[in-house]
Protein backbone atom coordinates (compact mmCIF):
# COMPACT_ATOMS: atom_id res chain seq x y z
CA UNK A 1 0.00 0.00 0.00
CA UNK A 2 1.41 3.68 -0.94
CA UNK A 3 0.17 6.62 0.96
CA UNK A 4 1.03 9.58 -0.52
CA UNK A 5 1.92 12.28 2.41
CA UNK A 6 3.23 16.09 1.95
CA UNK A 7 7.32 15.82 0.13
CA UNK A 8 7.27 12.15 0.78
CA UNK A 9 5.65 8.57 -0.51
CA UNK A 10 5.58 6.02 2.65
CA UNK A 11 5.25 2.45 1.36
CA UNK A 12 3.82 0.37 3.94
CA UNK A 13 3.22 -3.76 3.65
CA UNK A 14 1.84 -5.45 5.96
CA UNK A 15 3.77 -8.60 5.13
CA UNK A 16 6.90 -7.06 5.98
CA UNK A 17 5.36 -5.55 9.59
CA UNK A 18 8.93 -5.59 11.39
CA UNK A 19 10.61 -3.34 8.84
CA UNK A 20 10.41 0.38 9.29
CA UNK A 21 8.03 1.54 6.46
CA UNK A 22 9.93 2.91 3.12
CA UNK A 23 10.59 6.83 2.82
CA UNK A 24 11.21 7.79 -0.93
CA UNK A 25 11.72 11.55 -1.11
CA UNK A 26 9.17 12.95 -3.27
CA UNK A 27 11.98 14.46 -5.58
CA UNK A 28 11.75 10.73 -7.32
CA UNK A 29 9.19 12.74 -9.52
CA UNK A 30 11.56 15.25 -10.92
CA UNK A 31 14.11 12.81 -11.66
CA UNK A 32 11.76 11.18 -14.14
CA UNK A 33 13.16 10.75 -17.94
CA UNK A 34 11.68 10.71 -21.23
CA UNK A 35 13.53 10.55 -24.46
CA UNK A 36 13.36 12.92 -27.89
CA UNK A 37 14.70 12.23 -31.05
CA UNK A 38 15.68 14.37 -33.80
CA UNK A 39 17.92 13.37 -37.58
CA UNK A 40 20.75 15.68 -37.80
CA UNK A 41 21.42 16.82 -41.51
CA UNK A 42 24.95 18.49 -42.55
CA UNK A 43 24.96 20.39 -45.89
CA UNK A 44 27.95 21.92 -47.41
CA UNK A 45 28.35 25.85 -45.95
CA UNK A 46 25.03 25.36 -44.08
CA UNK A 47 24.78 24.88 -40.42
CA UNK A 48 23.50 21.31 -39.03
CA UNK A 49 19.94 21.28 -39.54
CA UNK A 50 18.11 19.74 -36.73
CA UNK A 51 14.75 17.67 -37.80
CA UNK A 52 12.42 16.91 -34.72
CA UNK A 53 10.91 13.44 -34.56
CA UNK A 54 7.95 14.67 -33.18
CA UNK A 55 4.94 12.60 -34.72
CA UNK A 56 3.99 8.92 -34.85
CA UNK A 57 5.38 8.87 -38.54
CA UNK A 58 7.06 10.95 -40.58
CA UNK A 59 8.13 10.43 -44.38
CA UNK A 60 11.42 11.35 -45.88
CA UNK A 61 10.87 12.26 -49.70
CA UNK A 62 11.05 15.33 -52.42
CA UNK A 63 7.22 15.35 -52.81
CA UNK A 64 5.46 18.51 -51.17
CA UNK A 65 3.48 16.60 -48.62
CA UNK A 66 6.11 14.92 -46.52
CA UNK A 67 6.86 15.92 -43.36
CA UNK A 68 10.42 16.04 -43.80
CA UNK A 69 10.73 17.06 -47.14
CA UNK A 70 14.98 16.91 -48.91
CA UNK A 71 14.65 18.57 -52.52
CA UNK A 72 17.74 16.37 -53.46
CA UNK A 73 17.96 14.08 -57.21
CA UNK A 74 18.77 10.54 -55.60
CA UNK A 75 15.96 10.85 -52.74
CA UNK A 76 12.73 9.49 -54.15
CA UNK A 77 9.26 11.48 -54.08
CA UNK A 78 8.30 8.99 -51.20
CA UNK A 79 11.69 7.47 -49.85
CA UNK A 80 11.28 5.74 -46.52
CA UNK A 81 9.40 6.59 -43.17
CA UNK A 82 10.44 6.74 -39.19
CA UNK A 83 7.59 5.18 -37.26
CA UNK A 84 7.41 5.64 -33.42
CA UNK A 85 5.81 1.94 -32.00
CA UNK A 86 6.27 0.68 -28.62
CA UNK A 87 8.70 3.39 -27.72
CA UNK A 88 10.64 2.92 -30.45
CA UNK A 89 11.86 4.77 -33.62
CA UNK A 90 11.64 2.37 -36.94
CA UNK A 91 12.75 3.26 -40.36
CA UNK A 92 11.11 1.51 -43.31
CA UNK A 93 12.15 2.32 -46.93
CA UNK A 94 9.28 2.84 -49.25
CA UNK A 95 10.47 1.12 -52.14
CA UNK A 96 12.55 3.73 -53.36
CA UNK A 97 14.95 4.01 -56.04
CA UNK A 98 17.94 4.47 -54.31
CA UNK A 99 17.52 2.54 -51.03
CA UNK A 100 17.39 3.25 -47.48
CA UNK A 101 20.84 2.59 -45.54
CA UNK A 102 21.31 2.44 -41.66
CA UNK A 103 25.28 2.03 -41.46
CA UNK A 104 26.21 1.45 -44.54
CA UNK A 105 23.66 -2.04 -44.81
CA UNK A 106 20.50 -1.50 -47.28
CA UNK A 107 17.83 -2.24 -45.58
CA UNK A 108 13.86 -3.10 -45.95
CA UNK A 109 12.99 -1.73 -42.14
CA UNK A 110 15.06 -0.89 -39.07
CA UNK A 111 15.43 -0.09 -35.53
CA UNK A 112 16.81 2.88 -34.97
CA UNK A 113 19.21 3.49 -32.15
CA UNK A 114 21.16 6.54 -31.12
CA UNK A 115 23.96 7.79 -33.55
CA UNK A 116 22.53 5.59 -36.42
CA UNK A 117 23.87 6.98 -39.59
CA UNK A 118 21.19 6.76 -42.18
CA UNK A 119 21.62 7.58 -45.68
CA UNK A 120 18.43 8.24 -48.49
CA UNK A 121 19.76 8.15 -51.97
CA UNK A 122 23.02 10.33 -51.25
CA UNK A 123 21.83 12.79 -48.77
CA UNK A 124 23.22 11.51 -44.57
CA UNK A 125 21.24 11.37 -41.77
CA UNK A 126 22.36 11.00 -38.25
CA UNK A 127 19.41 9.60 -35.67
CA UNK A 128 20.43 11.05 -32.50
CA UNK A 129 18.02 9.67 -28.85
CA UNK A 130 18.49 12.14 -26.18
CA UNK A 131 16.91 11.06 -22.54
CA UNK A 132 15.68 14.57 -21.38
CA UNK A 133 14.39 15.01 -17.90
CA UNK A 134 11.14 15.78 -16.98
CA UNK A 135 9.32 17.20 -13.92
CA UNK A 136 5.75 16.48 -13.65
CA UNK B 1 5.21 -6.70 -58.76
CA UNK B 2 6.58 -6.89 -62.32
CA UNK B 3 6.18 -10.45 -64.11
CA UNK B 4 9.97 -10.98 -65.03
CA UNK B 5 11.46 -9.29 -61.94
CA UNK B 6 13.01 -11.78 -59.46
CA UNK B 7 10.41 -12.24 -56.19
CA UNK B 8 11.98 -9.99 -53.26
CA UNK B 9 13.96 -11.97 -50.35
CA UNK B 10 12.79 -10.18 -46.77
CA UNK B 11 15.16 -11.82 -43.77
CA UNK B 12 14.23 -10.62 -40.79
CA UNK B 13 16.98 -11.03 -37.37
CA UNK B 14 14.85 -11.43 -34.40
CA UNK B 15 17.42 -12.89 -32.28
CA UNK B 16 21.03 -12.60 -32.65
CA UNK B 17 22.50 -13.50 -29.49
CA UNK B 18 24.77 -16.44 -29.04
CA UNK B 19 24.47 -19.21 -25.94
CA UNK B 20 22.15 -16.93 -23.58
CA UNK B 21 19.56 -14.26 -24.00
CA UNK B 22 21.33 -10.98 -22.61
CA UNK B 23 18.80 -8.14 -22.01
CA UNK B 24 19.68 -4.71 -20.53
CA UNK B 25 20.61 -0.98 -22.07
CA UNK B 26 24.20 -2.03 -23.08
CA UNK B 27 22.70 -4.81 -25.62
CA UNK B 28 19.83 -3.16 -27.04
CA UNK B 29 21.39 -1.82 -29.93
CA UNK B 30 22.54 -5.35 -31.26
CA UNK B 31 19.90 -7.26 -29.43
CA UNK B 32 19.90 -9.72 -26.29
CA UNK B 33 17.39 -12.52 -27.56
CA UNK B 34 18.77 -15.73 -29.16
CA UNK B 35 18.41 -17.20 -33.02
CA UNK B 36 15.79 -16.50 -34.75
CA UNK B 37 15.41 -14.98 -38.33
CA UNK B 38 12.92 -15.28 -40.73
CA UNK B 39 12.72 -15.57 -44.73
CA UNK B 40 9.48 -14.27 -46.37
CA UNK B 41 9.52 -14.66 -50.26
CA UNK B 42 6.02 -13.74 -52.06
CA UNK B 43 4.02 -14.87 -48.43
CA UNK B 44 6.12 -18.14 -47.87
CA UNK B 45 7.88 -17.87 -44.45
CA UNK B 46 11.16 -19.91 -43.54
CA UNK B 47 12.12 -19.27 -39.67
CA UNK B 48 15.77 -20.53 -38.90
CA UNK B 49 16.45 -21.13 -35.65
CA UNK B 50 13.86 -21.21 -32.13
CA UNK B 51 15.76 -19.08 -29.82
CA UNK B 52 14.33 -16.64 -27.52
CA UNK B 53 13.85 -14.23 -30.78
CA UNK B 54 10.98 -16.14 -32.52
CA UNK B 55 8.44 -15.28 -29.61
CA UNK B 56 7.92 -11.30 -31.14
CA UNK B 57 8.11 -12.90 -34.65
CA UNK B 58 5.49 -15.33 -33.93
CA UNK B 59 3.44 -11.93 -32.26
CA UNK B 60 3.80 -10.06 -35.75
CA UNK B 61 2.94 -13.34 -37.75
CA UNK B 62 0.04 -13.53 -35.40
CA UNK B 63 -1.05 -9.80 -36.19
CA UNK B 64 -0.64 -10.06 -40.38
CA UNK B 65 -2.65 -13.53 -39.77
CA UNK B 66 -5.74 -11.55 -38.39
CA UNK B 67 -5.15 -8.43 -40.73
CA UNK B 68 -5.09 -11.08 -44.01
CA UNK B 69 -7.50 -13.81 -42.81
CA UNK B 70 -5.18 -16.54 -43.65
CA UNK B 71 -3.71 -19.64 -41.32
CA UNK B 72 -0.21 -19.42 -40.94
CA UNK B 73 1.94 -22.43 -43.19
CA UNK B 74 5.32 -22.24 -41.59
CA UNK B 75 8.58 -23.62 -41.97
CA UNK B 76 11.14 -23.95 -38.79
CA UNK B 77 14.64 -25.19 -39.78
CA UNK B 78 16.39 -26.15 -37.12
CA UNK B 79 20.54 -25.72 -36.65
CA UNK B 80 20.89 -27.78 -33.88
CA UNK B 81 19.22 -28.32 -30.39
CA UNK B 82 21.17 -26.62 -27.73
CA UNK B 83 19.18 -24.89 -25.94
CA UNK B 84 20.19 -21.03 -27.21
CA UNK B 85 18.33 -22.62 -30.55
CA UNK B 86 14.71 -23.89 -29.39
CA UNK B 87 14.45 -22.67 -26.54
CA UNK B 88 11.93 -19.82 -27.40
CA UNK B 89 9.63 -22.53 -29.37
CA UNK B 90 7.02 -22.87 -26.52
CA UNK B 91 6.72 -19.24 -26.64
CA UNK B 92 5.92 -18.73 -29.98
CA UNK B 93 2.27 -18.10 -29.96
CA UNK B 94 1.26 -19.47 -33.28
CA UNK B 95 1.91 -22.86 -31.97
CA UNK B 96 -1.23 -22.60 -29.61
CA UNK B 97 -3.82 -21.61 -32.76
CA UNK B 98 -6.13 -23.70 -34.85
CA UNK B 99 -5.11 -22.55 -38.22
CA UNK B 100 -1.25 -22.77 -37.95
CA UNK B 101 0.36 -25.87 -39.98
CA UNK B 102 4.30 -26.04 -38.56
CA UNK B 103 6.92 -27.98 -39.77
CA UNK B 104 9.78 -28.59 -38.32
CA UNK B 105 13.30 -29.61 -39.87
CA UNK B 106 16.46 -30.73 -37.75
CA UNK B 107 19.23 -33.06 -38.55
CA UNK B 108 18.80 -36.56 -39.26
CA UNK B 109 21.62 -38.03 -37.14
CA UNK B 110 19.69 -36.77 -34.31
CA UNK B 111 17.04 -39.66 -35.69
CA UNK B 112 13.89 -39.77 -33.71
CA UNK B 113 15.59 -37.92 -30.94
CA UNK B 114 15.13 -34.46 -32.63
CA UNK B 115 11.16 -34.98 -31.62
CA UNK B 116 11.85 -36.57 -28.04
CA UNK B 117 14.41 -33.15 -27.84
CA UNK B 118 11.75 -30.81 -28.58
CA UNK B 119 9.51 -32.75 -26.25
CA UNK B 120 12.04 -32.84 -23.20
CA UNK B 121 12.05 -29.04 -23.11
CA UNK B 122 7.95 -28.94 -22.99
CA UNK B 123 7.58 -31.66 -20.12
CA UNK B 124 5.64 -30.44 -17.02
CA UNK B 125 9.08 -30.05 -15.27
CA UNK B 126 9.82 -27.33 -17.13
CA UNK B 127 6.61 -26.17 -18.88
CA UNK B 128 2.86 -26.24 -18.28
CA UNK B 129 2.03 -27.49 -22.04
CA UNK B 130 3.71 -30.39 -23.62
CA UNK B 131 4.10 -30.34 -27.50
CA UNK B 132 1.23 -33.48 -28.12
CA UNK B 133 -1.39 -30.45 -26.36
CA UNK B 134 -0.48 -27.91 -29.06
CA UNK B 135 -3.27 -26.32 -31.18
CA UNK B 136 -1.72 -25.96 -34.22
CA UNK B 137 -0.72 -28.68 -36.99
CA UNK B 138 2.41 -29.90 -35.87
CA UNK B 139 4.63 -31.82 -38.06
CA UNK B 140 8.60 -33.02 -37.25
CA UNK B 141 10.53 -33.82 -39.98
CA UNK B 142 14.19 -35.15 -40.69
CA UNK B 143 16.15 -33.07 -43.23
CA UNK B 144 17.07 -35.75 -46.26
CA UNK B 145 19.30 -35.63 -48.90
CA UNK B 146 16.86 -34.10 -50.73
CA UNK B 147 16.56 -30.50 -51.31
CA UNK B 148 12.78 -28.77 -49.94
CA UNK B 149 10.96 -26.67 -51.83
CA UNK B 150 8.90 -24.14 -49.84
CA UNK B 151 6.80 -21.74 -52.43
CA UNK B 152 9.74 -20.46 -54.64
CA UNK B 153 12.67 -21.29 -52.20
CA UNK B 154 14.91 -24.15 -52.50
CA UNK B 155 16.44 -25.36 -49.35
CA UNK B 156 19.21 -27.29 -48.91
CA UNK B 157 21.51 -28.26 -46.09
CA UNK B 158 24.70 -29.72 -45.15
CA UNK B 159 26.20 -30.95 -41.80
CA UNK B 160 28.54 -28.87 -39.97
CA UNK B 161 31.31 -31.39 -37.49
CA UNK B 162 32.95 -28.56 -36.19
CA UNK B 163 30.10 -27.76 -33.50
CA UNK B 164 29.55 -29.75 -30.03
CA UNK B 165 27.14 -32.49 -30.78
CA UNK B 166 27.49 -31.24 -34.55
CA UNK B 167 25.10 -28.20 -35.96
CA UNK B 168 23.61 -27.58 -40.04
CA UNK B 169 23.82 -24.79 -41.77
CA UNK B 170 21.36 -24.39 -44.91
CA UNK B 171 21.11 -22.65 -48.25
CA UNK B 172 17.87 -20.86 -49.46
CA UNK B 173 18.15 -20.54 -52.92
CA UNK B 174 15.93 -18.61 -55.45
CA UNK B 175 16.54 -18.14 -59.01
CA UNK B 176 20.60 -16.71 -59.15
CA UNK B 177 19.69 -15.65 -55.51
CA UNK B 178 21.42 -17.50 -52.55
CA UNK B 179 21.09 -17.21 -48.89
CA UNK B 180 23.09 -19.10 -46.36
CA UNK B 181 22.60 -19.15 -42.55
CA UNK B 182 25.40 -21.22 -41.00
CA UNK B 183 25.71 -20.46 -37.06
CA UNK B 184 27.11 -22.83 -34.66
CA UNK B 185 30.34 -23.74 -36.24
CA UNK B 186 34.38 -23.79 -35.20
CA UNK B 187 35.76 -22.57 -38.31
CA UNK B 188 39.01 -21.92 -37.19
CA UNK B 189 39.67 -25.27 -36.47
CA UNK B 190 40.06 -25.94 -39.92
CA UNK B 191 43.34 -24.16 -40.02
CA UNK B 192 44.64 -26.02 -36.54
CA UNK B 193 47.64 -28.12 -36.79
CA UNK B 194 46.12 -31.37 -35.24
CA UNK B 195 43.97 -33.39 -37.29
CA UNK B 196 43.73 -34.97 -40.41
CA UNK B 197 44.88 -32.18 -43.17
CA UNK B 198 43.12 -33.82 -46.15
CA UNK B 199 39.78 -34.40 -43.97
CA UNK B 200 40.11 -30.59 -42.99
CA UNK B 201 40.63 -29.97 -46.69
CA UNK B 202 37.85 -31.67 -47.77
CA UNK B 203 35.72 -29.78 -45.15
CA UNK B 204 37.12 -26.55 -46.08
CA UNK B 205 36.20 -27.02 -49.77
CA UNK B 206 32.79 -28.63 -48.98
CA UNK B 207 31.90 -25.12 -47.20
CA UNK B 208 33.66 -22.59 -49.57
CA UNK B 209 31.06 -24.36 -52.02
CA UNK B 210 28.26 -23.66 -49.63
CA UNK B 211 28.61 -20.33 -49.15
CA UNK B 212 30.15 -18.86 -52.93
CA UNK B 213 28.72 -16.14 -54.18
CA UNK B 214 25.97 -15.82 -51.57
CA UNK B 215 24.21 -12.54 -51.46
CA UNK B 216 23.89 -12.60 -47.87
CA UNK B 217 25.85 -15.13 -45.55
CA UNK B 218 24.60 -15.08 -41.85
CA UNK B 219 27.70 -16.41 -39.96
CA UNK B 220 28.90 -17.51 -36.95
CA UNK B 221 31.58 -14.79 -35.52
CA UNK B 222 31.18 -14.77 -32.03
CA UNK B 223 34.79 -14.01 -30.84
CA UNK B 224 37.68 -11.28 -32.23
CA UNK B 225 41.02 -12.61 -32.86
CA UNK B 226 42.60 -11.99 -29.03
CA UNK B 227 39.37 -13.84 -27.29
CA UNK B 228 39.70 -17.12 -29.52
CA UNK B 229 42.35 -18.91 -27.99
CA UNK B 230 40.71 -19.20 -24.64
CA UNK B 231 37.52 -20.20 -26.41
CA UNK B 232 39.18 -22.43 -28.83
CA UNK B 233 37.02 -26.01 -28.56
CA UNK B 234 33.74 -24.26 -27.66
CA UNK B 235 32.53 -24.21 -31.32
CA UNK B 236 32.44 -20.99 -32.49
CA UNK B 237 34.26 -18.83 -34.97
CA UNK B 238 36.60 -15.92 -34.84
CA UNK B 239 35.61 -12.73 -37.01
CA UNK B 240 38.91 -13.05 -39.14
CA UNK B 241 38.91 -16.46 -39.99
CA UNK B 242 35.10 -15.74 -41.44
CA UNK B 243 35.99 -12.32 -42.96
CA UNK B 244 38.66 -14.80 -45.13
CA UNK B 245 37.06 -17.27 -45.88
CA UNK B 246 33.41 -14.83 -47.22
CA UNK B 247 36.37 -12.80 -49.13
CA UNK B 248 37.91 -16.49 -50.97
CA UNK B 249 34.26 -16.96 -51.94
CA UNK B 250 33.33 -13.96 -53.03
CA UNK B 251 30.32 -13.91 -50.91
CA UNK B 252 28.11 -10.00 -51.49
CA UNK B 253 27.16 -9.68 -47.94
CA UNK B 254 28.26 -10.68 -44.28
CA UNK B 255 25.77 -10.35 -41.49
CA UNK B 256 28.16 -11.47 -38.59
CA UNK B 257 25.82 -13.37 -35.91
CA UNK B 258 25.64 -14.83 -32.59
CA UNK B 259 27.13 -12.36 -30.77
CA UNK B 260 28.58 -13.33 -27.16
CA UNK B 261 26.79 -12.64 -24.28
CA UNK B 262 29.62 -10.56 -22.68
CA UNK B 263 29.86 -8.13 -25.82
CA UNK B 264 28.22 -5.03 -25.13
CA UNK B 265 26.53 -2.63 -27.84
CA UNK B 266 29.87 -0.70 -27.95
CA UNK B 267 32.24 -3.67 -27.98
CA UNK B 268 30.08 -5.06 -30.69
CA UNK B 269 30.70 -1.14 -32.87
CA UNK B 270 34.32 -1.60 -32.26
CA UNK B 271 34.30 -4.81 -33.79
CA UNK B 272 32.52 -3.80 -36.84
CA UNK B 273 35.04 -0.43 -37.37
CA UNK B 274 37.76 -2.76 -36.92
CA UNK B 275 37.00 -5.62 -39.74
CA UNK B 276 35.07 -3.51 -41.74
CA UNK B 277 38.45 -1.77 -42.38
CA UNK B 278 40.49 -4.56 -43.03
CA UNK B 279 37.79 -6.11 -45.66
CA UNK B 280 37.43 -2.69 -47.48
CA UNK B 281 40.96 -2.67 -48.03
CA UNK B 282 41.09 -5.94 -49.10
CA UNK B 283 37.97 -4.84 -51.72
CA UNK B 284 35.73 -8.07 -52.20
CA UNK B 285 33.40 -8.48 -49.96
CA UNK B 286 30.61 -5.95 -50.55
CA UNK B 287 29.55 -5.50 -46.99
CA UNK B 288 30.01 -6.63 -43.45
CA UNK B 289 28.24 -6.21 -40.58
CA UNK B 290 27.07 -7.22 -37.14
CA UNK B 291 23.46 -8.58 -37.66
CA UNK B 292 20.58 -6.32 -35.38
CA UNK B 293 17.66 -7.53 -33.75
CA UNK B 294 14.84 -5.60 -35.45
CA UNK B 295 16.81 -5.49 -38.84
CA UNK B 296 15.00 -6.36 -41.95
CA UNK B 297 17.11 -6.82 -45.66
CA UNK B 298 15.29 -6.99 -48.67
CA UNK B 299 17.18 -9.15 -51.32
Amino acid sequence: MTIKAQNKIIVENSALSETLPVVVPARVYELAVDYCAYLEMRSKGEDIKRIPLDKKESIIGRASSCGIRIEAPTVSRVHAIIKYMNEEYIIEDMDSTNGTFVNGVRVKKCVLRDNDQIQVGQVSLLFVEEKVRRSW
Amino acid sequence: MKPNNPPVIEVTFWGTRGSVSTPGRITEKYGGNTPCVSVRVDGSVIIFDAGTGIRNLGLELLGQGKDNGRPLSLHLFLSHTHWDHIQGLPFFQPIYEKATELTIYGSPKKGKFLESILKGQMDLEYFPIGLSQLEAALTIQEISSRAIRIGPMIVDWQEQHLHPGGSVRYRISIGTKRLVYATDVELDLLFDENGDPEQKKKQLNEYLDFIRGADLLIADGQYSESEYPSKKGWGHTSVPVLMALAQEAEVKQVAVFHHDPQHSDAFLDELWRKYRKDVERAGRVVTVFWAREGMTLAI
